[in-house]
């Protein structure tokens, strides 16, 4: 593997309608609508589903898990749609979300995100006019009042290498990764008994609201590094579940969140092959206290705060980020071998253009540094590859106009407008042009259709050709009517046994989505 | 030693474009700098007009009425 890997990624969007302050009931419209626009009524498969397994090597009793860390158990979940993507929209507590499809790169990810957005807007459009009221959505991760809800992301890789060792390398990738993957944020604190919310901006949206280091849960005393291990896969993967992001709507922020956490995972799959000392490295460069680090990194505009490591040295975000990239070109010069230059042989050209881009970021992150207010105003390039920059900008510049201060409600309305996924009422849609872009109009809505290279293609395929015949669809199966009336159950654990390649002439032959499974279940 | 080299490249690479905006000493290049930055200040402004007039007059209500509940 390299970038290259199936990952994914989940979007929970805020709901909100004038008429309701009933947030779960505004999330059931949205899916419904959203259900009655896909090809066809599908039952989400829980069956092989398992949140309560621990990367840590134990499971926990279900009795002792708190009601809402069993996302699997259907009563908490009673709508669920199979995406046309082959992705899936559903109700997750308060809120509509939108899982993407499996994909293979940090683009296909940004593709599928926004076409995500478009879904999940037209459901909301949807519900709007079947219900009366008006239905906005946000994406964004806070309300400033104490709730929190998240944009998760999901990456496959090797389950033989030690899981200890992964998380003490996440631990440091997530403090510091928020200096380029921050959406930004108006106020400091929860907004709860835990601290209330003090005038001021911060890099991050989530931040504050993580208060462990590791752990299971994701809705209470949330951990940086989330253990949760469902691989939806076979035996020799696990997925890294990642809670600790934000949801980002610029096209940089988003990739390299994706692109950077993929081969920090590249690192700690290839050190011992390479002779990489990653016990010595983690032991240099590990933050003494990694939640102070993450809150403390998002709150610091300077970009130059210094933060303690466990060896007794001092680092800045900037600094760790370096570090790591240094890490992942000593380990790739040793895999791949390098050029005249030294540049390692990059295998492929998405992980090449996330080293580049990583590279480039970083550059003008440490000119960003040394801007004063004035000049950061009117760094427009930087901007253009840092949301919580450009929302800055926005932000400062409406504070000095109005000579108002950071908790005026003015610029509070700007941050959540700027998350609106309406085009027409949100701020960050007249901002877009200003931003580098990745993935074009064109991208966006090709993932109305499923990826090609993943499992996604034959879901969506058997859902759209078979409708009659489909019982249910989950990640990793799908479960099909016989002509007995018995079920039957295809397992795709394997992933790349099922791509558009490999399954087409099956999906020609078949006149019945049980023939479909016979056929692929004659070549396994 | 290839392990040096990637760290001095990448620190290279960043350090060379982080110095940019400490190197426009001469007065050309200096009003050159004034002119970008003028123009990109009233490029913001016009958007902050925008901006402005296109949120609620009752940005206060606005902000208080959105509440959610936690997700995940």
């Amino acid at each position: 593997m390299s970038v290259v890997r199936l990952m994914g990624i989940e979007t929970e969007y805020a709901i909100a309608s004038e008429s309701s302050n009933n947030p779960i009931a505004l999330s059931y419209e949205l899916v419904e609508a959203a259900a009655s626009a896909a090809p066809a009524p599908v039952r989400w498969d829980y069956r092989p589903e398992d949140p309560v397994n621990d990367a840590r090597g134990y499971h926990l009793p279900r009795a002792s898990a708190r009601p809402d860390m069993l996302t699997d158990s259907p009563e908490l979940r009673t709508t669920n749609v199979v995406a046309g993507n082959g992705g899936r929209i559903y109700v997750d507590h308060a809120h509509p979300e939108y899982s993407s499809p499996e994909v293979k790169s940090p683009r296909q990810v940004i593709a599928y995100d926004r076409a995500g957005d478009l879904l999940m807007q037209e459901a909301a459009e949807n519900a709007s006019r079947a219900t009366g009221h008006r239905i906005s959505i946000y994406r964004n991760n806070t309300d400033g009042k104490g709730s929190s809800w998240g944009a998760h992301e999901s990456y496959q890789m090797r389950r033989s290498v030690d899981f200890m060792t992964v998380a003490g390398l996440m631990e440091l990738h997530f403090a510091t990764r928020q200096i380029y993957t921050g959406a930004g944020r108006v106020g400091l604190g929860e907004g709860t008994e835990r601290g209330e919310v003090t005038p001021g901006y911060q890099l991050s949206q989530r931040a504050d609201y993580f208060h462990a280091r590791i752990g299971l849960q994701t809705t209470f005393d949330r951990p940086i590094v989330n253990t949760r291990d469902e691989s939806h896969s076979t035996a020799e993967f696990r997925r890294l579940h990642v809670i600790v992001g934000d949801a980002n709507r610029m096209d940089v922020p988003e990739f390299l969140k994706m692109g950077v956490t993929s081969l920090v995972i590249w690192l700690a799959e290839n050190a011992e092959s390479a002779g990489f000392d990653l016990n010595g490295f983690m032991a240099a460069h590990a933050l003494k206290d990694p939640v102070a680090a993450l809150q403390g990194i998002s709150h610091d505009l300077t970009l130059g705060a210094e933060w303690d490591t466990e060896s007794g040295a001092k680092t800045t975000a900037w600094q760790t980020q370096v570090a790591l990239r240094s890490a992942i070109y000593e380990v790739a010069a040793a895999v791949f071998g390098t050029d005249s230059t030294g540049e390692p042989l990059w295998p492929d050209a998405p992980t090449r253009e996330v080293i580049q881009i990583w590279g480039e970021v970083l550059a003008l992150l440490a000119r960003v540094r040394h801007e004063s207010d004035e000049e950061r105003l009117s760094d427009t390039d930087a901007a253009s590859n840092l949301e919580w920059l450009l929302k800055w900008q926005i932000l400062e510049g409406l504070r000095r106009r109005k000579k108002t201060q950071w908790d005026a409600p003015l610029l509070k309305a700007v941050d959540l407008r700027w998350a609106d996924c309406n085009p027409a009422a949100s701020v960050f849609t007249k901002l877009r042009s200003r931003t580098r872009r990745l993935v074009s109009d064109e991208d966006i809505l090709a993932a109305r259709r499923a990826p090609e290279n993943t499992r996604a293609w034959l879901r969506a395929q058997m859902i759209r050709e078979f409708p009659g015949d489909i019982v249910a669809a989950g990640w990793k199966q799908i479960a099909v009517r016989t002509q007995d009336g018995s079920i039957a159950t295809l397992d795709m654990s394997d992933s790349e046994r099922f791509t558009r390649e490999r399954v087409s002439d099956a999906l020609d032959e078949a006149s019945t989505a049980m023939e479909v499974l016979r056929l692929l279940g004659g070549k396994q | 030693m290839v392990s040096n080299q990637p760290m001095q490249q990448s620190q290279h690479n960043v350090q060379a474009q982080s110095t940019q905006s400490e190197t426009a000493g001469e007065p050309e290049k200096s009003v050159q700098k004034q002119d970008q930055a003028q123009e990109q200040t009233d490029s913001l402004d016009a958007l902050l007009d925008d901006i402005e007039s296109s949120l609620e007059s009752n940005a206060e209500e606005y902000v208080q009425r959105f509440v959610q509940k936690g997700g995940e």
